[in-house]
């Protein structure tokens, strides 16, 4: 799978495979953030936050493009879903494995890999839905990694990486694929924001738009398989 | 009030998935079952991220599983439906044992089995290491 940088057409398997993760509402879908498929039969990987500690009402919504470059149809607000329920979960590396039924895909699936093979400054790929709460579009974000670090965790240090790019609220659980290995290396987890209270303009905290987007090394989600 | 066999805490912990045991084991280096058991439950990824997902917040409840778990293991009559599983000649097996609990407790508390498997499994060793009838007796304590 491994790509020029500059034609994402070989990339066009991942429309198929990085869905929105939604909740199932009186009012219509929620879409709560970005999964994707870990194994044909329909295993996706998140991150815990996207969903909590329960999986009343989830689901995962089926592709609509088969291609990045196609156009999104941002008119059509109809979406079909399979409904998904949580296999396994990490609360301290924030990792979440789904099932959705219903959701098979044929071809070949990136394989999963570590921060550890990427060199800082390589570029890196990655494939979500950013302000998934108002709109639904599969966005793919070229980026560079900036560093790689250990984390603090509840008294862990998992492997963690920064992407200097911006990110928006639903891309977490969004695949980081490396192209020069051809596998997904991390996960979309979210921005720094340190410690202390902040202010809020029109529900966005100004210390969240930074461009150190935080993603966690991939490895984990094999001890979870 | 429940049987429960005076295992060592490894023979709990046996019971859970890799990526929890080896986890919980590295918590254990530097605190007590009981305290590993509430970093479990109450975490959620590191402190200085802003995660960006509109999942629902997830609001600590340790002492709630706690109280839930006393209630189980002590004979309230609100488990006893599910108690009756766990009684067989010889024992019921420890993976049997950290299943049903964590599956009765989690339709009380509302939150997934698979969060409460690896701290039912350190609060049963809490418990199998005191004896389950002074346990018991130091939850009611603690309870008034």
């Amino acid at each position: 799978m491994a790509v020029g940088l500059t034609d994402t057409r070989e990339l066009d398997a991942f429309a198929k495979i990085v869905l929105p993760v939604g909740r199932i509402k009186p009012e219509g879908i929620l879409t709560v953030g970005t999964a994707w498929m870990l194994r044909q039969d329909g295993l996706f990987a998140t991150t815990r936050h996207v969903v909590g500690s329960d999986d009343a009402d989830l689901c995962i919504l089926m592709p609509r493009i088969d291609g990045l470059s196609q156009y999104q149809d941002l008119s059509d607000r109809s979406f079909q879903f399979a409904a998904a329920k949580v296999e396994e979960l990490d609360p301290i590396r924030d990792l979440l494995i789904l099932r959705a039924r219903g959701i098979r895909f044929n071809g070949n699936l990136p394989k999963i890999g570590s921060l550890d093979d990427v060199l800082v400054g390589e570029e890196l790929l990655s494939f979500g839905y950013p302000h998934a709460n108002e709109r639904v579009v599969l966005t793919t974000q070229f980026s560079r990694l900036g560093a790689k670090l250990y984390l603090p965790s509840a008294g862990t240090k998992p492997k963690y990486g920064i992407l200097n790019v911006q990110t928006r609220p639903g891309q977490s659980g969004s695949p980081i694929f490396h192209p020069r290995s051809g596998n997904i290396v991390a996960l979309t987890v979210g921005v720094f924001k340190g410690q202390g209270g902040g202010i809020t303009l029109g529900d966005i905290d100004p210390r969240e738009l930074n461009q150190t987007t935080q993603c966690i090394s991939a490895e984990y989600l094999k001890e979870m398989l | 009030m429940l049987e429960l066999p005076a295992s060592s805490l490894e023979d709990w912990l046996s019971n859970l998935k890799p990526y929890q045991k080896g986890q919980i084991d590295i918590l254990l280096r530097e605190n007590e079952p009981l305290a590993v058991a509430q970093i479990w439950v109450s975490a959620s990824g590191p402190d200085d991220i802003k995660g960006f997902g509109f999942g629902k917040k997830t609001t600590p409840f340790f002492d709630r599983l706690k109280t839930e778990f006393d209630k189980f293991v002590c004979g309230h009559k609100d488990y006893n439906e599910a108690r009756k599983k766990l009684t067989a000649a010889g024992g019921v097996p420890h993976a049997v044992l950290i299943s049903v609990i964590s599956s009765s407790l989690a339709v009380t508390l509302g939150v997934l089995a698979g969060l409460l498997a690896p701290a039912v499994a350190l609060l049963l060793y809490t418990a199998s290491q005191l004896g389950i009838n002074a346990y018991c007796a130091k939850a009611a304590a603690e309870d008034k």
